[in-house]
């Protein structure tokens, strides 16, 4: 057991005050080196805030000023328009009805994916967030090659392949330290990658391409259609 | 440091400008150079106008529930003085609507709310009703006006008696138009030959260019199957047979049918065929073409239906004829020898498909023939294609354009439908009528008449209600047997293709009119149509003018006028000098061809009607080009009285 | 000159709203973060690594700023907007032709909008690469997730607003798949939201309330406690 607090010293006792930390263990607020550099925040910090700001503001005005919000014909309950689109960051949503039945896609994957988000930092191998390959490196990959390969027989079935290309990328590069034993270089970063990094990976790299898809590539009938078809 | 500081000045100064930027561009909004270059443009007028207060003008029409600002730009519209200026400042036509009450979109369209060219003239994006174009305005008048003729609106009126002649109505749905009689199919197989019927059916206006009946386009093979199909229905409605053709006509020497057809074509001249028929391309356009229809009709169906039209085609306008026996055989005769196609494509042989029945009959449902022709009772006539009644508020997103590459709007969608009907989608089954640009503008027009959308109650103009006048009893028959609503108009039913009748007896006198039963001829010489005889009996003569004598008579227009030389002088005077009347009309051969003849007007007219006619010509007929000159009694009297001596 | 500014700096007025000189010294400096409401949630000192643009992308202070901005533009638009059928959409058109600078607000309302959806989701990743969800944060990362649920709510009902084909579709296709909820819960909640079986008035309204009132009053509430949250467990 290490002891659980640190004292922080400095040579100059003028130019910060002796401080005391008591720091459990599986705290993150660990102060990594003594001689961290101080500044202050005003103006440092409240100045680049202001700063971003503005610049946010001035993007934001710029493209207001050029693009006006779309604003279409009045509704019309009695005319559904083909397709019929929910916002944008739904579409990834509605591109799973496609694949899936409704329950599944439109109810249980949402539920899910909150309630994993949530929970997250709940998990002690979250928080560890040691290297994939650290240790038990053959059952690591059989469990991985059986787990990927089930969701990989769920997607083929429903014949998602917007979802099983980014897995089956995803997977490669999970798998690559596996087999190319590296010390250094990019192998050797993702074989440091825990497991919780390679998931929410997997996770955004779905999210981009179903969203992308239905915005961008399903037109009547949420069928294929290329973006220079139109994009409807 | 220093940087810090620099890019925090630096996007400070960007931030403040850009923001200032939005309420810089609201400041000078389009609409406001508009308004200045008005204030401008008035100060160099001659006459002196309010200059324009800056600022958005809108019109909020309550009754509408519209708010229309196309005043903003629009300054000049009641201003008389702008009648020549260039827009959007040239003042406002005249017309019978106060703009300020009614606003500018329930007639133009467009985007009213907009106070930009782009957004209110322009064509805008997810906007339903971009402005009608100039050619299809009168679109705007059908939306309130619902009567047949709208007054000042010739186009919508045109479009509206097109829909009606083309039966639309037999396959759309149409309100306030009504289904036109089109000739049974029963017996269409005793009737003409198989080869007439594939060309015709081929293309219809080879035969008659004036048809109504539309080209279906069908294929070689549809044409064959069709004309096979048709060829089997044999019998005639309510089991009528033919007539066996008199023997002269079947056995009969060269020289004695010879001597026939003269007397026939003698026969037919009288007759006056010309009138509804059109024969080799010339003559009315009510009935059907007779310059070939030898080659069409076997003779013993022509022999039976001259001698009573009604029995093998119900409901047909065709008079009978009182010809005898005799003069019946004459007139196919000269039929036969004078009404033949000399060119007709004689179809070569062939073998009917096996099934030709029930496949004629599926193209006979698909084309939805019977929405036209009646077929005892194998099938009900049914509406087949969109409803009609409120396509002018159809939105664009609902018109499948097909890949036709026309603009998308709902007034070129109509026009190239009507002109071109399959170019949206080959599957479609909309025959083409083959209409020239006017006639689809005009019938554009209508349709895009066709919607009530955001128009209340109080603003609607309805249809005058159907005329239900049937008279009864001998002269109701007669009328029937002589097929008069034809061509004249009793009580607002009929056709205006002769005189009102109406008022007959109030405006002609009865010595004339039971001679005019008897030698038709001419009142007026530029009109192609002329009244035929029908060879009516005496006895029958003397039923109809008994019954117009009790009837179609009007106490109010009775007048006395007397006589004397002094108003004779003066009815002369204002006849030739102070009216001009020969100017239309004729007396001794001379004066002009527009109105009807005078000579013998004494003879022929009432005094009370000529008199009431002076005064006020289109309180009898609202369509008369006759001037209402505001005659005094005086004058009215004097002009009656000059009238009245020409016998 | 100088010594008026000096005058009116140390004048009790100025003194009674500021509580410190000008920032000039590492004292005042300190000062103005210290006493300041807004500025508090910062510490007075922080480290130089985390005022790096790249430590956090500024991604969470960005939200923040886009919901400013959203809620002054909101505000604004709210003046000449009533929820009603048809009249919402008229309301529209007006603001894009007559009302003063009413299409730029919108714009900047609806833009910022759909920036703030990114913006907060791409906050969630870097807060996950950068494991900032290890306790004692671990409350703080549910809070945010539950804050990125609301940023879509409030632009899903803001959505609706304008009740044009895009708005009523948009939100008809949503709700439909609420309905796809087993056990007729689906039903009931479609029902909830939209005051009936299908998107109406009464939908124009439910949304309306909820995203001018009720969502905004939550995610601000919700704002404070993840704002005072980082702060404590040691951010900027």
């Amino acid at each position: 057991m290490k002891k659980d607090f640190q004292v922080e010293e400095i040579a100059d006792i003028k130019k910060a005050p002796k401080r005391l930390a008591f720091i459990k263990n599986r705290s993150a607020a660990r102060v990594k080196r003594e001689d961290e550099n101080m500044v202050m925040t005003f103006p440092n910090l409240v100045v680049k805030e202001i700063i971003a700001f503005e610049v946010m503001v001035i993007l934001l005005a710029v493209l207001s000023l050029i693009v006006d919000a779309p604003l279409e014909w009045i509704a019309n309950p009695e005319h559904t328009p083909n397709p019929a689109k929910a916002p944008w960051y739904f579409l990834g949503l509605q591109e799973l009805l496609h694949y899936f039945p409704p329950v599944v896609g439109g109810v249980i994957l949402p539920t899910v994916t909150v309630v994993a988000l949530i929970v997250i930092p709940y998990f002690k191998i979250n928080i560890k967030g040691e290297g994939l390959w650290k240790e038990h490196r053959r059952e690591t990959f059989l469990t991985l090659v059986g787990a990927v390969g089930i969701v990989s027989l769920v997607l083929l079935l429903f014949k998602v392949y917007a979802m099983l290309m980014p897995t089956l990328i995803v997977t490669g590069f999970m798998l690559a330290p596996y087999f190319i034993k590296r010390e250094h270089g990019f192998i050797a970063w993702l074989g440091h990658r825990p497991l919780s990094w390679w998931v929410m990976t997997w996770f955004v790299m779905v999210v981009v391409v179903l969203t992308a898809i239905g915005t961008l590539f399903r037109g009547p009938e949420w069928s294929w259609t290329w973006p220079w078809e139109g994009i409807y | 440091m220093t940087k810090l500081r620099l890019s925090f000045a630096l996007s400070g100064v960007v931030f403040l400008l850009v923001l200032a930027v939005a309420p810089l561009k609201d400041f000078f909004r389009e609409w406001k150079w508009y308004q200045y270059e008005y204030n401008d443009l008035i100060t160099e007028l001659p006459q002196k106008v309010k200059p324009a207060e800056i600022g958005i003008k809108q019109v909020w029409v309550r009754g509408l529930d519209r708010i229309d600002r196309c005043g903003t730009c629009h300054l000049g519209l009641s201003e008389p003085a702008l009648q020549e200026a260039r827009q959007p400042f040239r003042a406002h036509p005249r017309i019978d609507h106060d703009f300020e009450e009614f606003g500018c979109t329930v007639c133009h369209e467009g985007q009213g709310a907009a106070t930009t060219y782009k957004g209110s003239v322009g064509k805008v994006e997810y906007w339903d009703k971009p402005m009608h174009p100039t050619k299809f305005m009168e679109a705007s008048c059908g939306k309130c006006h619902k009567e047949k003729e709208v007054l000042h609106a010739p186009i919508l009126t045109a479009g509206r008696k097109l829909i009606q002649e083309s039966n639309c109505a037999a396959c759309h749905r149409t309100e306030g138009v009504e289904k036109q009689w089109t000739p049974s199919l029963d017996g269409i197989g005793s009737k003409v030959n198989r080869s007439w019927l594939v060309n015709w059916l081929k293309n219809p206006k080879a035969y008659f260019v004036k048809t109504r009946m539309p080209n279906f386009l069908l294929s070689d093979e549809e044409v064959n199957i069709l004309a096979d199909f048709l060829m089997t229905l044999k019998t005639f409605p309510h089991d009528a047979t033919l007539d066996r053709l008199p023997t002269v006509l079947t056995s009969g020497t060269e020289t004695q049918r010879e001597k026939l057809a003269e007397l026939g074509a003698t026969r037919l001249s009288e007759a006056r065929c010309i009138s509804c028929h059109s024969i080799n391309g010339r003559g009315g356009t009510v009935a059907t073409e007779l310059g070939k229809v030898a080659s069409k009709a076997n003779p013993a169906w022509l022999y039976s239906y001259m001698k009573n039209p009604k029995r093998l085609q119900p409901g047909v306008e065709m008079p009978r004829y009182r010809f005898s026996e005799t003069e019946l055989a004459a007139v196919v005769a000269s039929i036969q020898s004078e009404f033949v196609d000399y060119d007709m494509e004689e179809q070569p042989p062939h073998t009917p498909d096996p099934s030709y029945f029930e496949k004629g009959r599926a193209l006979f449902k698909k084309y939805n023939c019977s929405g036209c022709h009646e077929l005892g009772g194998m099938m009900k006539a049914e509406e087949m294609g969109p409803d009609l009644t409120s396509i002018g508020a159809k939105r664009i997103y609902e018109i499948d354009f097909g890949r036709s590459g026309i603009e998308q709007a709902l007034p070129s969608y109509l026009f190239t439908k009507v002109k071109s009907p399959r170019v949206f989608s080959p599957t479609m089954k909309m025959p083409s009528y083959e209409f020239t640009d006017e006639e689809a503008q005009a019938i554009t027009v209508a349709l895009l008449g066709n919607t009530e959308e955001g128009i209340p109650e109080e603003f609607k103009v309805p249809a005058k209600p159907q005329s239900t006048y049937a008279p009864q009893g001998e002269f109701g028959k007669l009328v029937d047997d002589l097929a008069c609503f034809g061509c004249h108009t009793m009580f607002g039913r009929g056709r205006l293709v002769a005189t009102d009748l109406t008022l007959e007896a109030s405006q002609a006198q009865r010595k004339w009119i039971e001679k005019y039963f008897k030698i038709p001829y001419s009142l007026r010489p530029i009109l192609p149509e002329r009244m035929p005889n029908l060879f009516v009996s005496d006895a029958e003569i003397k039923v109809m003018v008994d019954y117009m004598e009790k009837v179609f008579i009007a106490d109010s227009v009775e007048r006395e006028v007397r006589v004397d030389q002094a108003r004779m002088a003066k009815g002369k005077m204002l006849y030739y000098e102070k009216y001009g009347c020969q100017a239309c009309h004729q007396i001794n051969l001379k004066g002009g061809y527009v109105g009807p003849a005078l000579d013998k007007a004494g003879s022929r007219l009432k005094p009370g009607w000529i008199f009431h006619w002076l005064k006020d010509p289109q309180a009898f007929k609202p369509e008369t080009i006759e001037p209402k000159n505001n005659l005094t009694d005086e004058e009215a009297e004097a002009l009656t009285v000059f009238l009245m001596s020409l016998k | 000159m100088k010594s008026l500014w000096q005058r009116l700096f140390a004048s009790q007025v100025w003194r009674s709203i500021f509580r410190h000189g000008l920032p000039e010294s590492n004292r005042t400096r300190a000062e103005a973060v210290f006493y300041n409401f807004f500025l508090h949630i910062h510490p007075t000192k922080v480290r130089k690594r985390s005022v790096k643009f790249t430590y956090t992308w500024g991604l969470g202070g960005l939200s923040f700023g886009l919901f400013i901005v959203l809620t002054v533009t909101g505000a604004l638009l709210m003046l000449y907007y009533r929820p009603s059928v048809p009249q919402a959409y008229w309301d529209m058109k007006d603001l894009q032709y007559v009302v003063s600078s009413g299409q730029f607000l919108r714009n900047m309302h609806r833009w910022a909008a759909h920036a703030m959806v990114a913006v907060v989701f791409l906050h969630m990743l870097r807060v996950f690469f950068t494991g900032s969800y290890r306790p004692p944060k671990e409350f703080n990362w549910v809070i945010g997730v539950v804050l990125l649920v609301f940023t879509i709510l409030l632009s899903y009902t803001g959505y609706l607003l304008p009740w044009d084909q895009l708005a009523f579709w948009g939100i008809s296709v949503g709700t439909n798949m609420a309905r796809a909820v087993p056990f007729g819960v689906g039903d009931n909640i479609s029902f909830l939201l939209l005051g009936g079986n299908i998107v109406g008035e009464n939908a124009l309204v439910r949304f309306y309330v909820l995203h001018c009132f009720v969502l905004p009053v939550a995610a601000t509430m919700l704002m404070g406690i993840h704002f005072w949250r980082v702060r404590k467990d040691g951010g900027v």
